[in-house]
C-alpha cells in the first residue's frame, strides 16, 4: 500500500498497533490455565482453530467428577520435543499430570458413553500393554476429537490409559 | 433382487452393476501401493496416496521402504453397524463420524509405512492435500491414518447413474 500523507501514515500506525494488541490477547486458554501452561514450559498449539469443520476448544473444565471448577485439562505445545503436544491435567489449581503426545490435538470434551472396558484401552506409558481385564470406566473419559478421530484418556490407579477410535 | 443400501459399495450388492476395471489399484512406477485392493472410492484419496508415496521417495532418494494401504472406506449398515467396504466385516474401534465413512466423504486411508521416519512422512504429507492435523499414529497395529480436509470439495462424488428410458417411450 502506498502511503501518501502524514495523516495516513499515522492512521496506518494506529491500525497496526491496535491489531497487534488484539492478537497478543487472543489466546486459546483462560488466564489461569495460561499461567499453568507457562509453569509447565509450554506454549499455545499453533493453528489449533485454523482447520475446517467443527473444532471444540483445547481446554475443558470439570473432567473429573465433582465441582466443575475443581479440575481442568488443556492442550499445549512444547517446541522441539519428540512428542511435542502435551495434555495438562489440573486439580484444585495445581498441575497433577502431563501426557506428552505425538498427534496433533483435537478439541476436548467429556465422553459420557456407557462404561467402557479398560482392556480396550492401552497404557500411555506402555502402548503395547492393554488395560486391566474385568475393569470398566466408572466416570466419563476425557475425549480429544477432530474430524471423526477420537482419543479417549482415562486415569486408572496411578496411570493413564488411552484408546484411539477413527 | 435386493436393492443396494445407500452407501454400500457395488461389490457387496447383488445387483449386476459392472464395476470399472481394477478401480482401487494405485500403481506408481510399477509398484502396487494397494495390493489388498482396499476400497478407496474417492479418487482424490487414491491420487494423494500416490503423491505421498512419490514425495517420500523424493525425500529419501529410494523406494526401499514399506508402503501399503491397509484400510479404506466404510459404510453404516441398516442395523447401524460400521462395516469395511472391502470385507463387509464390522470395524473395531470405529468412530461414528470417521472420515473413512462414505457418508463423511470417504476421505481417509490407513497406511502401513515402515523404514522411514515419522518426520520424513510428515514432511511428505505437507506436499499432498492430506491435512497434516489429520495424521494420526499410535494404533495397536502401528498404521498411520491420513485424511483429506473436511470440506465438500474433498468428499467422494456420487457415481452417475444411467437413466433408463421407460419402455413405452423408447425412441422418442
Amino acid at each position: 500500500m502506498k502511503v501518501r500523507s502524514p495523516g495516513m501514515l499515522i492512521l496506518v500506525a494506529i491500525l497496526l498497533t491496535t491489531s497487534r494488541a488484539v492478537l497478543a490477547g487472543d489466546d486459546q486458554l483462560p488466564q489461569k490455565l495460561r499461567e499453568l501452561r507457562t509453569q509447565v514450559g509450554c506454549g499455545p498449539v499453533s493453528g489449533f482453530y485454523d482447520r475446517p469443520g467443527m473444532v471444540e476448544p483445547p481446554y475443558l473444565y470439570g473432567y473429573l467428577p465433582g465441582g466443575k471448577e475443581e479440575s481442568a485439562a488443556f492442550w499445549c505445545h512444547r517446541e522441539g520435543a519428540e512428542k511435542p503436544f502435551v495434555l495438562v491435567l489440573v486439580e484444585k489449581g495445581r498441575v497433577t499430570s502431563t501426557i506428552a503426545w505425538q498427534n496433533y490435538p483435537g478439541g476436548l470434551s467429556l465422553d459420557d458413553s456407557a462404561p467402557l472396558r479398560l482392556s480396550d484401552f492401552r497404557y500411555v506409558d506402555k502402548p503395547e500393554q492393554r488395560g486391566p481385564v474385568d475393569a470398566k470406566t466408572t466416570h466419563p473419559s476425557l475425549r480429544s476429537e477432530y474430524d471423526g478421530v477420537i482419543t479417549l484418556f482415562y486415569h486408572h490407579g496411578d496411570r493413564w490409559l488411552y484408546r484411539l477410535l477413527d | 433382487m435386493r436393492a443396494r443400501t445407500v452407501g454400500e459399495p457395488w461389490h457387496l450388492s447383488s445387483q449386476s452393476e459392472k464395476p470399472p476395471e481394477d478401480p482401487y489399484s494405485i500403481a506408481v512406477d510399477g509398484r502396487e501401493l494397494n495390493p489388498d485392493r482396499q476400497v478407496l472410492g474417492n479418487s482424490q484419496v487414491r491420487e494423494n496416496v500416490a503423491k505421498l508415496y512419490e514425495n517420500i521417495v523424493k525425500e529419501v532418494g529410494n523406494s526401499d521402504f514399506t508402503f501399503q494401504v491397509t484400510g479404506g472406506d466404510r459404510y453404516v449398515d441398516p442395523a447401524g453397524n460400521i462395516r469395511s467396504s472391502t470385507t463387509g466385516e464390522t470395524v473395531a474401534d470405529a468412530s461414528r463420524t470417521s472420515p473413512h465413512l462414505i457418508s463423511r466423504g470417504a476421505r481417509a486411508a490407513d497406511l502401513r509405512i515402515r523404514g522411514v521416519s515419522d518426520a520424513i512422512v510428515d514432511r511428505a504429507i505437507r506436499g499432498t492435500s492430506f491435512l497434516p492435523a489429520n495424521t494420526v499414529r499410535g494404533y495397536p497395529d502401528l498404521h498411520t491414518h491420513v485424511a483429506l480436509p473436511n470440506r465438500p470439495e474433498f468428499y467422494i462424488r456420487p457415481r452417475r447413474r444411467r437413466r433408463r428410458t421407460p419402455p413405452g417411450r423408447r425412441g422418442r
